[in-house]
């Protein structure tokens, strides 16, 4: 039968494997959308120095008091910087930030609040921002 | 057999084009809070942060650092604090020095990097929260003439810039790298980056440097300009490659009987450089985009003080504006 439309043992194999990883392209495909979906989830994103110190999720109100120098909150989807023991307030002053690559940064403190999705453990690999120009 | 075989290495390759597709690249960040006396971010696309780059912007930091000597190295306190003495100058020094002084006389005096007398009153006076004396500062002012740094060239070349004797004739004057040294020292992160094959981008600050190579899936840098009052106020897009610098009256500043007193010097007047639009209202802020952060750290310093939107054009820069 194959031999009648002019395809070899081969080549039927050929189109079938061709078969296989189109269908696994597209179950790959929709797996990928929906881990997109799940990783596009914001965090606010807090580090100390540098170093990773919390991250909270935007869709859950929260506050985070951070080393008793700052306290920052997490309501209605946005994070802002309640609270700071710093001299000039700029980060209390900077307002809410909700969308991803906005950032807060209480420079006295050293602290940092960054609005990130992730898709990893936060600290060991991070989605972040291109950067910001800022004065 | 040949065929099935074929057929396997095509399965094999269309895997590993699917496992490429759906892994988003990773971004890697590291935040450094030791340089300039602001704050770094450095983006890294696809792996790690390379720790050289830090290094790099912290030992041109202690170059240019005007608060602190540091040991075996000459740097601007220490030819600040040398009384007219010769002491021999870093080669990196005088070539930003000499940068410097050029681009100042472009653009009508408003980068001046003999103006350390003056800047200096203005930080004690953002320290004590008291407006400098005006005998003192006019005073300050007539020490601030570039022309009065000596630079021994003899063994320059054309071509290359070589460590030598620098003087201020001049002992009550000082440098102040302010409108460059940032950016002088992003660039040369920057340019090692490039050798080190980074992808993503390296702010100071005000100051963004970004990759000419982009990750897989992106075509331009999306860069957030601060709204002066909180908030983004806008996102601009940079090709890849270009460097963006925000000068602004927002972030380092005091308030004296409801006035705002910025850390922009003009160095014509001695006070902060103060600028309206044509209704009246205030520049607050100034992002420069150009194809160099040592330019992009002078054109917005320069702009700042004065709008020249001829000199934006002769080094192919363009400007976003904030009045308010």
């Amino acid at each position: 039968m194959l031999k009648r439309i002019g395809l070899t043992r081969g080549d039927a194999l050929a189109i079938l494997a061709l078969l296989i990883v189109a269908a696994i392209g597209y179950a790959m495909t929709i797996a990928t959308a929906r881990h997109a979906s799940d990783s596009g989830r914001l965090y606010a994103v807090v580090r100390v120095d540098g170093e990773f110190y919390a991250a909270l999720p935007l869709n859950e109100d929260s506050a985070l008091d951070v080393n008793g120098h700052n306290v920052l909150r997490v309501s209605g989807g946005a994070v802002f910087m309640e609270s700071a023991d710093c001299p000039d307030k700029l980060c209390v002053r900077r307002g809410r930030v909700s969308s991803d690559g906005q950032r807060i940064v209480c420079l006295p403190n050293r602290v940092s609040i960054s609005v990130e999705t992730q898709t990893r453990l936060p600290g060991v690999s991070e989605r972040a921002f291109d950067g910001a120009s800022a004065k | 057999m040949k065929r099935a075989a074929a057929a396997l290495a095509a399965i094999a390759l269309a895997a590993i084009a699917l496992a490429a597709c759906s892994a988003p690249t990773e971004h890697y960040t590291a935040e450094y809070y030791d340089v300039f006396d602001t704050y770094t971010v450095i983006v890294s696309y696809g792996s790690p942060v390379p720790p050289e780059l830090h290094d790099e912007l912290l030992r041109l930091h202690k170059l240019f650092d005007s608060f602190n000597a540091y040991p075996d190295l000459v740097n601007v306190k220490s030819i600040n604090a040398a009384g007219g003495r010769e002491l021999p100058a870093p080669a990196e020094l005088l070539e930003l020095l000499s940068l410097n002084v050029s681009f100042d006389q472009k653009s009508g005096g408003t980068t001046n990097v003999a103006l350390g007398s003056v800047t200096a009153l203005w930080k004690s006076a953002q320290e004590t929260r008291t407006l400098p004396d005006e005998s003192t500062l006019r005073n300050a002012l007539t020490h601030t003439d570039s022309g009065g740094i000596y630079i021994d060239r003899s063994r320059w070349t054309e071509r290359e810039i070589l460590e030598s004797p620098i003087a201020l004739t001049d002992p009550a004057a000082s440098l102040d790298f302010g409108a460059s040294a940032k950016g002088y020292a992003v660039n040369a992160a920057g340019k090692l980056a490039d050798s080190l094959g980074f992808v993503g981008t390296i702010t100071v600050g005000g100051c963004v440097w970004t990759s000419k190579r982009m990750p897989e899936g992106k075509s331009v840098w999306t860069i957030a300009i601060q709204d002066p009052d909180g908030g983004i106020y806008q996102t601009i897009e940079l090709l890849p490659g270009q460097s963006a610098e925000t000068s602004g009256d927002y972030e380092r500043y005091f308030e004296l009987d409801g006035v705002r007193y910025h850390h922009i010097i003009n160095p014509r007047t001695g006070y902060p450089s103060r600028q309206t639009d044509a209704s009246g209202k205030a520049l607050r802020s100034v992002t420069v985009v150009c194809e160099d952060t040592v330019s992009a750290d002078l054109l917005a310093t320069a702009m700042f003080v004065e709008r020249e939107d001829a000199l934006l054009a002769e080094y192919g820069a363009h400007a976003y504006w904030i009045y308010g």
